[in-house]
Order: structure tokens, then sequence, then C-alpha cells
């Protein structure tokens, strides 16, 4: 079948079988035109079979794909171990032309115009009207003076992304104060700056090598700190303070923000702000010998990588771009720490709460002795202090008006007093009076027994009153029976007919002479004596 | 003294008075005969009376300290409600039953209410009965009194057309439609003498049907009275009081600060708002012929984090206007604060409970002015008196004191109170009191 071996062993040979392998064309996004020669090395007067020549520049614009290091160094951060900064990794240049409109409007002169407003999720000059390029140019102007007028934040964004992408133009130094006071301006009318502001100057200091402006953000150098994705990056201390090292300490690891405690008010806040951190830095020196966990310098901590993705959610042209690694010591990677550090907080609180008399505590406070006593020891004046300083129960100021007008006995005022009573007692007591007869709409029982009474049981000559003896009668001699015949011939239910009979001697008796014992109606026993005159 | 000279106390009632003011507790009898002070606060709640009677609606709250005496005039004015022609409903609040709650805590409140229903004849509750069986047989009376005889059929027909002339009145309130058919069934079963029927009737008028289900196949009616709406059936009760002959439905809920104890909050502004819309529906007009009287301590009004002053709602329309001032009273507002009695007061009312104790027991007290006055200073220098000393402290304490002086032919006030006697820090105007009073004796205290 094979002649020879070659034959045999190209059978299995399939390189022939397979198709052949299309070559990839090396493809740039370069759109520029290039010019070509037609006249030359054309075979047969065939433009098709004409070679393009290649880009002479052509692979130099195409960007890397692999990440270049643009630079290293240690920062002024004790926390911070290297920062290095990458040039962004892509194959394709993006927002070439908002970088290029930025140059351009850089220089742009503003001239006063009304307020026009815009709207954009990731606003760009190419976006904007004429009308809104105008008011953007004023209020850019406006802004730069540090005077504040009324504004977007689309425009705000555009800014930002202005100033992050020209630092050719803008100074990185004078633009991380741009950023800081825009965000200080506006944050309050447009919160949503706290979200990505944070990040941003992180990234812009890190990129350009710059300390945090903490001058001109320490009044929101708490939001910096928890909005941003590296707080460590904001913490206000060098090397050499030790104590800084611990209120950073303090600030990262206390999962607990004993600033938004139910007992933190303006009563109690300087307590708060006093003692906490103080007492702190207290335990953390006395306990720092013993308790590694404690100790504040950086060799004692866990070193972490961090990669930043720089400008992250912004506008930012590809040469601007940047990727970020960080080295840093973790102060929130050990859980064990963070316990210890919040339940050195949490203790001091009750200490706090015990001097400002509050009773409620924290219960179970899960404390080494040592760290508690530390703690107490810490507290120990302030504690005697607060005990020589017991606050008593005042009463509200409002109980004063539920107390008596005078005060002292006058035996004639009291007798005026009991003599006046009389009036009230007998203005309560007095009897149903016949001008307030129920009205007509009501039934009037009497009225009613006056028609109604039949011939055959009572006399028609009987009043009300002698109706009435007959009933009482009946009950007085416990014939019950007699009494519900009775009833049932005045056309009334039991219960009516004792209520009749109650009222109508009720102005001779006083009271009622008639009730319930709950299976029949009886006379009262203590107007016997009254009842049987009556009857 | 004229008036007192003539005024004669029923026995029954001096005798249920006195056993209540011995034993420490509120008097239901008798109260207005220890009246003593709150004159204007009396006149207020009784121009509500008139104006429920007049088919309009009230809402007080009676605030004062423990002891200030709330309760008892709570208790004065149900007294002088049911002799006037009222009925009235009293229960008092406890962890157990509230205005609002869950678990059936609002409808306990009602159910105590219906239980206590009181009338003129029933003064001790359960009057619900009697009031349908009253006007029952009045309108029996009413038909009669046209003239047509009681075993004809036109007279039963008649008698129906009144019964449904009422029930029909009802169907325009929330939930008259089914109370007004409770009613008819009540009537067909007291016409059948179908007790047990009779006996379902009242179970749902008292609010103890718990479940819907149990209401339909006992009686038709679709509802039950229950934590949501009890509020809407006291209205109801209230009109159709008022149309079966009486003056109105006066309700009295006392010891509200159970609801200023309720520890959860959402629990605690569920009452409040209840309490609201019940103070916008009486204050409103939409509760013809209720009165409704809430007793509680200055805690329970004003405390700015848990009373009712933390309910900002109930804060701005209860709470003082600008020119109010604590010198001056102003008992048009729906809060009437009681001070503690002063000492006068107390006196007075040592003196009342002399001459009701000697004409009980028809007899002459023996003891002084100055001996009351010696007793008097003795409960005021105890210690905490000046802020702590309740009437019924010392009421209950001086008719012991009596009791022992009757009781014991040996017994002198000195005795008595051998070892307990503090000598009073005299003033000028006490000297000069005292030697007016010192020819005074027992026997010229008249009654």
């Amino acid at each position: 079948m094979f002649s020879d071996r070659k034959e045999y062993d190209d059978f299995w040979d399939f390189k022939a079988m397979l198709p052949p392998k299309k070559k990839s064309a090396v493809f740039s996004r370069d759109t520029e035109a290039v010019e070509i020669d037609l006249d030359a090395d054309v075979e047969n007067n065939n433009v098709a079979s004409y070679r393009i020549p290649a880009r002479k520049n052509g692979q130099a614009r195409v960007s890397q794909h692999l990440p270049t290091l643009d630079q290293s160094y240690q920062p002024n951060n004790a926390l911070i171990k290297s920062i290095s900064v990458y040039r962004w990794p892509s194959k394709y240049t993006f927002y070439e032309r908002f970088l290029a409109n930025a140059q351009k409007y850089h220089f742009f002169a503003a001239e006063e115009c009304e307020y026009v407003p815009f709207f954009s999720y990731i606003p760009q000059y190419i976006q904007l009207t004429k009308e809104q390029l105008n008011y953007y140019l004023w209020w850019r102007e406006n802004q730069r003076r540090g005077v504040k007028i009324k504004t977007d934040y689309s425009y705000i964004l555009l800014y930002i992304y202005e100033i992050i992408n020209i630092p050719d133009l803008i100074e990185p130094s004078v633009g991380i104060i741009l950023l800081s006071k825009l965000y200080l301006d506006w944050r309050g009318d447009f919160p949503k700056l706290d979200k990505c502001m944070p990040d941003w100057i992180c990234d812009y200091c890190c990129i350009y090598k710059l300390d945090p402006p903490f001058d001109l953000l320490q009044g929101v150098v708490g939001t910096l700190q928890s909005e941003s994705s590296f707080r460590e990056f904001f913490l206000p201390f060098n090397c050499n303070d030790e104590d800084r090292l611990q209120l950073a300490l303090l600030s990262l690891g206390c999962t607990y923000n004993w600033r938004k405690s139910k007992f933190y008010n303006c009563d109690t806040s300087s307590l708060f702000e006093k003692h906490i951190p103080t007492c702190f830095i207290y335990v953390a020196k006395k306990l720092s010998l013993t308790d590694d966990r404690l100790k504040m310098d950086s060799s004692s901590l866990p070193a972490l990588k961090l990669t930043r993705d720089a400008f992250f959610g912004s506008l930012c042209a590809y040469n601007v771009k940047r990727r970020i690694d960080i080295e840093y010591y973790s102060l929130r990677s050990s859980p064990q720490i963070r316990e210890l550090i919040t339940n050195i907080v949490k203790f001091s609180e009750n200490q706090i709460r015990s001097i400002a008399h509050i009773r409620s505590r924290f219960s179970s406070v899960n404390l080494d002795d040592r760290v508690k006593k530390a703690v107490l020891e810490y507290f120990a004046p302030y504690l005697a202090k607060a005990k020589k300083e017991t606050i008593p129960d005042s009463e509200p100021e409002y109980m004063k008006q539920y107390e008596s007008a005078t005060s002292g006995l006058t035996p004639e005022r009291a007798r005026e007093i009991e003599k006046r009573s009389w009036y009230i007692t007998e203005k309560l007591v007095e009897a149903f009076e016949e001008d307030d007869a129920l009205s007509d709409e009501t039934y009037d029982t009497n009225n009613l027994i006056d028609s109604t009474v039949r011939n055959d049981v009572t006399d028609s000559s009987l009043s009300r009153a002698d109706t009435a003896r007959i009933g009482l009668k009946h009950l007085c001699d416990s014939d019950f029976e007699s009494f519900d015949t009775w009833a049932k011939s005045l056309h009334m239910l039991p219960d009516s007919a004792v209520e009749f009979i109650n009222e109508q001697f009720y102005d001779e008796i006083g009271d009622i002479c008639i009730e319930s014992d709950g299976d029949r109606y009886r006379v009262i026993e203590d107007y016997l004596d009254d009842i049987n005159k009556l009857i | 003294m004229d008036i007192a000279r003539n005024e004669k106390v029923p026995r029954r009632i001096l005798a249920s008075l006195i056993n209540s003011l011995v034993a420490g507790v509120v008097p239901r009898i008798g109260a207005p005969y220890i009246a003593i002070g709150r004159e204007d606060e009396i006149s207020a709640l009784l121009s509500d009376l008139e104006n429920v009677s007049e088919g309009g609606s009230s809402m007080r709250f009676i605030i004062g300290k423990y002891g200030s005496g709330k309760s008892f005039l709570m208790q004065l004015i149900r007294g002088f409600s049911l002799e006037r022609g009222f009925l009235t409903a009293d229960c008092d609040l406890s962890p157990e039953r509230r205005i609002c709650g869950s678990k059936g805590t609002g409808i306990a409140t009602y159910r105590e209410l219906m239980k206590n229903l009181s009338s003129k004849s029933s003064p001790d509750g359960g009057a619900i009965q009697s009031v349908i069986a009253k006007w029952l047989s009045n309108l029996q009376l009413e038909v009669a009194a046209e003239g047509l005889s009681p075993e004809s059929a036109s007279f039963a027909e008649r008698l129906s057309a009144k019964i449904f002339d009422v029930s029909r009145s009802l169907q325009s309130q929330i939930g008259g439609f089914d109370f007004a058919h409770v009613i008819n069934t009540y009537y067909k079963a007291y016409l059948a003498d179908d007790d047990t029927k009779m006996a379902s009737c009242l179970r749902w008028i008292r609010g103890e049907y718990s479940t819907k289900t149990e209401a339909k196949s006992a009686l038709g009616v679709g509802s039950i009275i229950d934590d949501d709406n009890w509020f809407d059936y006291l209205k109801l009760m209230a009109v159709f009081v008022q149309k079966i002959g009486y003056r109105g439905l006066i309700v009295f809920i006392d010891e509200c600060v159970n609801l200023y104890k309720i520890p959860n909050r959402i629990s605690r502004e569920n009452n409040y708002e209840k309490l609201l819309s019940m103070f916008n529906d009486t204050l409103g007009g939409r509760s013809p012929g209720l009165g409704v009287v809430l007793g509680g301590t200055p805690q329970f009004l004003e405390d700015s984090r848990r009373g009712l002053f933390s309910y900002e709602a109930l804060k701005s329309r209860l709470s003082d206007g600008r020119f109010a001032n604590t010198a001056f009273k102003n008992l048009s507002g729906p809060v009437i604060k009681l001070r503690r009695l002063s000492d006068d007061e107390l006196y007075a009312l040592i003196t009342r409970a002399t001459k009701l104790h000697a004409q009980y027991y028809d007899w002459q007290a023996r003891i002084t002015q100055d001996e009351m006055r010696a007793f008097f200073d003795t409960c005021l220098n105890r210690i905490g008196a000046n802020s702590m000393i309740t009437p019924r402290e010392v009421l209950r304490d001086y008719l012991s004191l009596l009791d022992i002086l009757r009781q014991n032919e040996e017994a002198t006030f000195d005795k008595v109170m051998e070892g307990q006697l503090i000598t009073p820090i005299q003033t000028e105007s006490d000297e000069a009191n005292e030697k007016q009073y010192q020819s005074f004796a027992a026997e010229d205290i008249e009654i």
C-alpha cells in the first residue's frame, strides 16, 4: 500500500488535510490616511493586488496591553509601605476628544450669563449646548475665584474631570487644592460627592506623590476615612508620632462608632471627645509592653497589597488613567485586634456613663482583667469626683402646677371652705327636677302609666305613688309572684317596675329602696322602717 | 351653716361612705358629701354633662398626682350622672387593658366597660340587660297608650315598627347595621322567649365573641366588636342609649398611667394615636351623646419622652395656651389639672368627716377644735408629708381616731395620740385664732 516509509509517515500527517490557518491582520485603530503611489509596482494594472504599505509609526501608537511602571515610591505615611503607579494597560485609546477639548477650553475666558441647567451621567464638552458651555465657563471662572453661584452636579463633575485629565496644564499641587475646595464647597449641596471624591483625591495624591491637604480637609477627615476604600491613606500622622498612631488604631480598628451612641448629646459630647481617645492612648501605652496586639509600630501589623483602578467611575483619558499598586500595613485585617479595641471603647463608654449619671450600660464587655484595670485606673479620679457631685433627683418643672396653691392652715378659712362646700353637695344630690323632664322624644314612664294602667289591677283613682306602693308591699312581703303579676299588669318588665318604685320614693327616702341581689329584687333593709311607714 | 343643719344624709349612703373612708378606698356612694374644694372642676364637668345631654360630646383628662383626688372626682361625677339619667361605664386600665393593642388588650377595655355599664337602678354595673329590657317595656307601654290592646296583632306590628324605627336610625353609624340587627334579633328572641338567643345578643353587645364565624353562626352578623373598632361601637351605644330615653353615656377610664408605662414605643404610640382619634371624634362632634373622662398622672400627660406630650399631635391639642399661668385656673380646655388639696381644704375635710361620723353613729364627737388642729399638724409634720400627704390617709387615720374615741369611753385624744403629737410652730395669726377658738367645744359643731 505504501511504497516507502515516508509515504507511510505522511499518511498520519493531517496538516495537509486541515484547512490553512488564516493569518490575522495586524489591526490598528488608527484611521489616518496613508498615501500610496499607484503608478509604481502595479502588476497588470490590478490595483487590488497593490500592497498597502505599513504605517510608519503605527506600531508605536498602539497602546501596550501590558502595564508599564511609571513610578514607585514610599510616601510619608507610616502605614503605607510603597506605592507603585503603572500606566493603564489597554489596547485602545479613549476619551482623546475629551482631553483635547479640556486642553482647549482650559484657557477660554468666561462671560457672565444666565444659569442653564445641564444633566449628564458622564458629562463631556461635546454634550454641552452653546448656552450650557457659556454657563459652565462662567461658573468655572467663579469657582476658581472662590465665588459660589448656582450649578448642577454635572457641571461639577465636568470640572473635576477637567482637573484630573490635564495635569500638564494644571499643576498637580494646584490641582489637589482645586479638587479639595470643590469638594468642600459643594458636598453640602450634592452629598453624592462624598461617595466619589475621597477615592479620587486619594488616587490624585498617589499618582502625583502628594500628601493629602489635611489643613484644608480637616473638617471632613472623618468622612474621607469612612467613605474612602483606602482609609489608611487619610490618617493624619507621621512615623514619629506614637499618639497619632494609636489614634489611628482607634479610628480604624474600632467597629463601634461611639459618636453615634444614644447618650452622645450636647451635654455629654465633651466627655466622650475628651476621654475616649485619651483613655485609649493611656491603655495602649500601658499595655503595649506586655501585649503585642497593642504595639503601635508598623512591624507588628500585617502587610497587605492593594491594586487600585485610578479615578474609577470618572471620565479619565487613556494617557491619564493609571493603575496603582499599594503595599500597606493593615489595621483592619485582624478581627482579634478590632474586637479588643472595640471592647476597650465600650468599657470606656460605660465609665463615661457613670460620670454622667446614666444608668444604662453595655453588658458583658469581654475584656481581659488587665485591660479593665487599666481603663478603671484612667477613670478613677473622674469617677470619684462624679460620686461627690451626685445630682439630686429634681422634679420636672411641670409638677409645680400640681402643688397646692396655698400653704399653711388658717382655721377660719377652713371653716369657710367647709361651709361653702355644702352648696356643691346640694347641687350634686338634689333630686331630679320637673324642669329637666325628659323631652318628647324620650320615654316618660310615669305619664305612660297614668294612661295605661288597667282598671282590673288598680283603681283609676290611684296615683302613681299609690300604684308604686302596691308593688313595694309585695316585695316587702317577699311575694314575688304577686309582684311579677303586678308588673305585668302595668305592661312592665320587673326591672322597669323596680325602677318606677325607686323613682317614686327617692325623694322621701333619699335613696333607692329596692335593689337586686342577683336573683330577685329585695327591699333594702336599712330603709325597712321608712318603707313600712310609706306603705 | 343653715343648709348643713337641715341636711340629712340617707343612712345607707352614710354607711357606705364611712366604710369606704375607713378602708381608704374611693367611695362609690355618698361622694358628694365629702366634696371639699374642687368647685370649679366639678362645675366644669357638670357643664360637660349638660353638653352631652343636649346631643353633644365631651372628653376631659383629669390629671393629678397620686392621692390628689382624681378617682374621687370621677366617682363623684359618675354618681351624679347616674342620678341625672345618664348611663355610665368605667374601667381602670392595666397591662391587660389598654386603649389599643393586639392580643385583645383593646377589646378587654371595652368588655370591662360593658361589664360596668351602670344605670340609676343598677349602679354597680351589669345594666345592659336591664337597659334593653326597660326600653322594650317602655315601648310596649307607649304602644298601649296609643289605644292598642296588647293581645291584638296590630299591637305586635306597631311595637315592631317602633323598634325598627330606632334600629334603622342607628344604621347610619359605623357598625350600626349589625348593631341594629342584633337589637332586632334580641327583640324577636324576647317575643319567642328564647333565652339562649337573648344571651347571645348580649354577648355580642358586650364584645365577647372572639371570631366572626362564631357570631355569624349564632346571630347571623358578619362582624364582631374587636380591638380595632370597639370605640366605634361605644359611640354607637351612646347614640342608642340617647334614643331609648337616657341622657347619654359617660365613660370613665382611670389609671391611664398604664399607657405611659408601656415599654415598647410603637405600642405606646399606637395607644396615643387611638386616644387622639377618640379626642378628635368627641370634640369634633362626631360622638353625639358620649362623654369620656380619663384620669392620669402628670407624667402620663406631660413627660416629653413617654407621656402624651411626646406625641406631637396630642401635645398641640392638650398643652396650655400661651397665656397659661400657674396663678390662674383655666378649665375650658380638655385638661383639668388637680392641685393637691391645700391645708385649709384638708382641715375642712376633717371637719366634715367629724360631722358625718357623728351623724352616722348618732353621738357627739369627743374632740375639740384644738385637738383636731393637733391631729392635723401631726399629719402634716410627718416626714415626706409636704409632698406625699393625701386626703385618703388623713381621713382614714382621723376616722380611726374617732372610732377609738367612740368605742372607748375612757379614751381621750391625748392618750390615743400619745407619743405622736407634735407641737406646731405658732405664728402670730395662729395665736390670734387660738384665742378665738379657745372657747369652742365639740357641742358647738352643728350638723
